[in-house]
């Protein structure tokens, strides 16, 4: 296969998967609106994301949280502007460090997860077995793993923010000696509700990419062994990029509908 | 207009049923009818098309062209969800029994009942006893499935598919890669079952111990089309030359075996 036609199927089977993914998504959405929710696997699926993916967000949120403090710290002293680390380690960490770290972690540690047990479900024949049983595979397998993501992804988003900050808090003050009330002042000022609020919302969106592309890559392997691994590659892959990619336009929209809160002395 | 005596007991009907995969043709165009109470057994070489017809009978999977009608109901343009109630009077076994790698045997087989029934726990708890008695399995319920061998997933896999008390059963290869005594014991299991439960069954597989075993009626594939359909006296005394092959390859296995 030449490198050209290599390149373009590479993106026909990456746009046929993002049809599918909304596709998938549409039949989660009419299966939520019948209320075919099962709260157990909810549950299970809940602590297997949310609870099993603390301690990988919370270590890369702080040590994103320390880095970007170190980094700012030295520019900012430069300009005499060394109580703006806060809130500059606070708004990257609220709008975009915390939830993209966060949404890339979990999509490499749970949603690979998700695609390869999708994938061996669905080459052993289990998901045959349940829709022969008259079960859908929508209903037990994707609405649970969606639920538990959209309710899961927030509040790890929301620790990945607190262990970045409080990292930063660790860096400047205790490291580079800047008072603990003007850093904290400064970062009160300047970080509000709405920035908070946007790490949150983009965290649930970025979860939601993770679930359906998982799930969408997993119901549909084919060819044993191999096939289990190339999903498993293609969600971290796919869902890493409509992260970013999405990141892109929540951010646009936010400045639009949650805007930061203006810098005023 | 009244169906032809023959097809008004049919339990499953197809009628020319085509099917390909990324091109290739895999069913060309069968037409057969499974009477109701009876074993069929779906023969033929590997890659004939076979497992891909059985998972036509409960609408696992569509055809392209034709129809396939189960107890008068075509499945013709009925959607997942239209199919339930269809599926849930077909019990199937999968060639490697399919089981829920994450629950033990016991919620295994208890699962269609979980899924299906409105019972009590202590009601299911005594179905799921008696099924894994019916199969040989009372002391697995609390095993994973993962620490089972080959015939007891497979013996398993029956219990789960029989819990729900279906009217018909489709076995996908249940011999497949079990030796020869747990091959009759899966066998006699089939006998078993279709004696006490009066099911309408349709067993797919290449191997002829079990055409001898439990077939009421045989239907021979060929390159995904129909050679031969009949009972078990007509179709060994076939002169058809892809059954004669057929038969002439298994003998001679057998005696190199022997002679081995």
């Amino acid at each position: 296969m030449s490198k050209q036609s290599k390149r373009e199927s590479i993106l026909i089977s990456f746009t046929a998967a993002c049809g599918e993914v909304a596709l998938l998504g549409w039949g989660v959405l009419k299966s939520v609106l019948r209320f075919r929710i099962r709260f157990g696997e909810l549950l299970k699926q809940v602590a297997f994301i949310g609870v099993g993916s603390q301690a990988v967000v919370i270590i890369t949120g702080g040590f994103t949280g320390a880095v970007l403090a170190a980094q700012a710290y030295y520019k900012f002293n430069q300009l005499g502007l060394a109580t703006a680390t806060g809130p500059a380690v606070s708004l990257a960490m609220c709008r975009e460090l915390g939830p993209v770290l966060a949404g890339l972690m979990v999509a490499g540690r749970a949603g690979a997860a998700m695609a390869a047990e999708l994938g061996s479900m669905k080459v052993s024949e289990q998901v045959d077995a349940l829709r022969a049983m008259g079960v859908a595979p929508i209903d037990y397998l994707v609405v649970p793993r969606t639920l538990a993501m959209i309710i899961s992804m927030p509040i790890l988003v929301a620790e990945a923010i607190a262990f970045g900050i409080l990292a930063a808090d660790l860096i400047t003050v205790e490291l580079f000696g800047v008072p603990r009330a003007w850093f904290w002042e400064q970062l009160s000022h300047h970080t509000g509700a709405d920035d908070i609020l946007a790490g949150l919302i983009k965290g649930a969106f970025f979860g939601l990419i993770i679930v359906l592309v998982a799930c969408q890559q997993g119901l549909s392997t084919s060819g044993g062994a191999s096939g289990v691994g190339r999903a498993t590659t293609q969600t971290v892959v796919y869902s890493s990029l409509l992260i970013l990619i999405a990141n892109l336009f929540l951010t646009l929209g936010f400045n639009q509908w949650l805007p930061m809160a203006s810098f005023s002395p | 207009m009244s169906a032809p005596p023959a097809e008004q007991d049919a339990f499953f009907a197809v009628e020319d049923l085509k099917k390909a995969f990324d091109g290739k043709p895999i069913i060309k165009g069968v037409t057969f009818s499974i009477p109701r109470g009876k074993t069929t057994v779906i023969l033929g070489g590997s890659g004939a098309g076979k497992s891909v017809l059985l998972k036509h009978l409960n609408g696992l999977i569509r055809p392209d062209a034709g129809t396939v009608s189960v107890g008068g109901t075509s499945l013709d343009g009925k959607s997942e969800s239209d199919l339930i109630p269809v599926r849930r009077k077909i019990g199937i076994l999968f060639q490697d029994g399919a089981l829920f790698d994450s629950m033990t045997v016991g919620e295994n087989v208890a699962f269609p009942l979980r899924e299906q029934a409105k019972l009590s726990p202590s009601e299911i708890e005594t179905r799921v006893a008696n099924a894994l008695k019916q199969v040989d399995l009372a002391d697995a319920a609390n095993t994973m499935p993962g620490d089972l061998s080959g015939g007891m997933r497979k013996r398993a896999g029956l219990a789960r598919a029989v819990i729900s008390r279906p009217e018909a059963m489709l076995y996908d290869e249940p011999t497949a890669g079990l030796d020869p005594i747990l091959a009759s014991t899966v066998a006699r299991l089939i006998v078993r079952l279709q004696n006490d439960l009066s099911l309408t069954s349709v067993v797919v597989t290449h191997h002829l111990g079990l055409v001898r075993t439990v077939a009421d009626q045989v239907i021979f594939l060929s390159e995904g089309a129909v050679v031969f359909q009949g009972n078990v006296k007509a179709f060994f005394a076939s002169p058809l030359p892809e059954l004669v092959e057929y038969l002439n390859a298994d003998q001679s296995l057998s005696e190199n075996g022997d002679d081995n």
